[in-house]
C-alpha cells in the first residue's frame, strides 16, 4: 500500500479529516482538496472505503421499536429483591440431588454397621464392674436384714 | 421431583442421626445403687452374673430378686440405709460384713433366734445393751458363736451415728 507524502492518514488530525470527509460534514473546499489527495492515495482510498461500509451497515441496521414498558419491569424486579427464603428455596430448587443420594446411602449403611453403641449400661451401674455390683448386693441385704445404720 | 427430595433429605437425615446421638450427653442413671440394679434389664443382669461362679451367680440373682419384690418404701428406706452406710469408715463396714456373714452361716433356727435378739438390741440405749450382753440369760441362750455375733452387732450399733 503506497502512501503519498502528506498523506492525512500520517496523523491523528488529518485521519480526524478523513473520517469527518465520508460523514459528508466537509465544506466544498475540503472535500475537493481531499478527493484529489484521494484519487491517488490508495491508503486513505482504502481508509475511506472502509469507513463508508460502516456507514452502510449502519444506514441498514434496524433497532426495532422502543421497549416502553422496560423502565417500568426493571423498577418491578427491584422492587420484588428475593428474601433470604425465596433465594434459599431456590437454590435448593437449582441444586443437582443426584450426587447426594448415593453419598448418603453409603454414610447411612457405614452407620448402620458400625452404629456407635452408647457404653455399655454395666459400667453404669454403681460405676461397677460385677464384683461391685455383688457387694452391693449383699451390703444392701445385710442392711434390710439387720437394720444396721439406721437406729 | 418433591418426593425425590424428601427422600434424599429423609437419607441425609438417617445418616446424621448416630452423629447427633454422639453428640449428646452420657446420662448416668438417676438414683442409688438399688434403681441402679433394679433397672438392670434381664439379659444385662444375665452377662453381668455370667462371670461369677455358680454358687455366687445364683446368690446374687435371689439378692436381685428380692430387691425387685420389696414396696417402694422399704426400697427406698434400703436406700437411705446404704446411703448412710456408705459414709461409714471403711474398716467399719468390713466388720460389718464379717459379722453378717458369721451370721448367715447359722442354722435358720438358731439364725431366727440370733435376729430376734438383734431387734432387741436395736431398740436398747447403750447402757442397756452392754448389761444384756453381760447378763447370765443372754449367756445361757446364747453359744459363744452367737455371742460373739451379737457382741459385734452391739459395738457396730454404739459406733452407728
Amino acid at each position: 500500500m503506497t502512501r503519498r507524502p502528506g498523506c492525512p492518514s500520517e496523523s491523528d488530525r488529518h485521519t480526524q479529516l478523513l473520517l469527518e470527509y465520508c460523514a459528508g460534514r466537509l465544506d466544498e473546499s475540503q472535500k475537493v482538496l481531499l478527493e484529489e489527495h484521494l484519487a491517488n492515495c490508495l491508503h486513505c482510498m482504502e481508509f475511506c472505503e472502509k469507513q463508508n461500509a460502516v456507514w452502510k451497515g449502519l444506514d441498514a441496521w434496524d433497532a426495532g421499536p422502543v421497549d416502553t414498558g422496560f423502565d417500568a419491569r426493571l423498577m418491578a424486579r427491584i422492587e420484588a429483591r428475593p428474601t433470604w427464603r425465596t433465594t434459599l428455596r431456590r437454590w435448593l430448587g437449582e441444586l443437582s440431588w443426584k450426587p447426594v443420594l448415593p453419598a448418603a446411602a453409603v454414610l447411612a449403611a457405614y452407620f448402620v454397621v458400625v452404629t456407635p453403641q452408647p457404653p455399655p449400661q454395666q459400667q453404669l451401674v454403681a460405676g461397677a464392674d460385677v464384683q461391685e455390683v455383688e457387694q452391693t448386693l449383699q451390703d444392701l441385704e445385710m442392711l434390710q436384714q439387720l437394720k444396721l445404720s439406721v437406729k | 421431583m418433591n418426593t425425590l427430595k424428601a427422600l434424599h433429605f429423609l437419607a441425609l437425615a438417617l445418616a446424621c442421626r448416630p452423629l447427633f446421638a454422639l453428640a449428646q450427653p452420657v446420662r448416668r442413671q438417676s438414683g442409688g445403687p438399688v434403681d441402679q440394679i433394679r433397672r438392670m434389664p434381664q439379659d444385662q443382669r444375665r452377662r453381668t452374673l455370667e462371670t461369677l461362679p455358680p454358687d455366687r451367680r445364683k446368690q446374687a440373682e435371689m439378692r436381685m430378686q428380692k430387691l425387685d419384690a420389696l414396696p417402694a418404701e422399704e426400697r427406698e428406706a434400703l436406700q437411705k440405709r446404704y446411703e448412710a452406710f456408705q459414709k461409714l469408715p471403711s474398716e467399719h463396714q468390713q466388720r460389718a460384713r464379717d459379722m453378717f456373714q458369721q451370721f448367715n452361716a447359722l442354722d435358720d433356727n438358731r439364725r431366727a433366734k440370733v435376729q430376734t435378739e438383734m431387734d432387741s438390741l436395736r431398740t436398747m440405749s447403750q447402757v442397756e445393751r452392754s448389761d444384756r450382753l453381760k447378763s447370765q440369760q443372754f449367756k445361757k441362750k446364747f453359744n459363744r458363736n452367737e455371742q460373739s455375733i451379737l457382741s459385734g452387732y452391739s459395738a457396730l450399733l454404739d459406733e452407728t451415728p
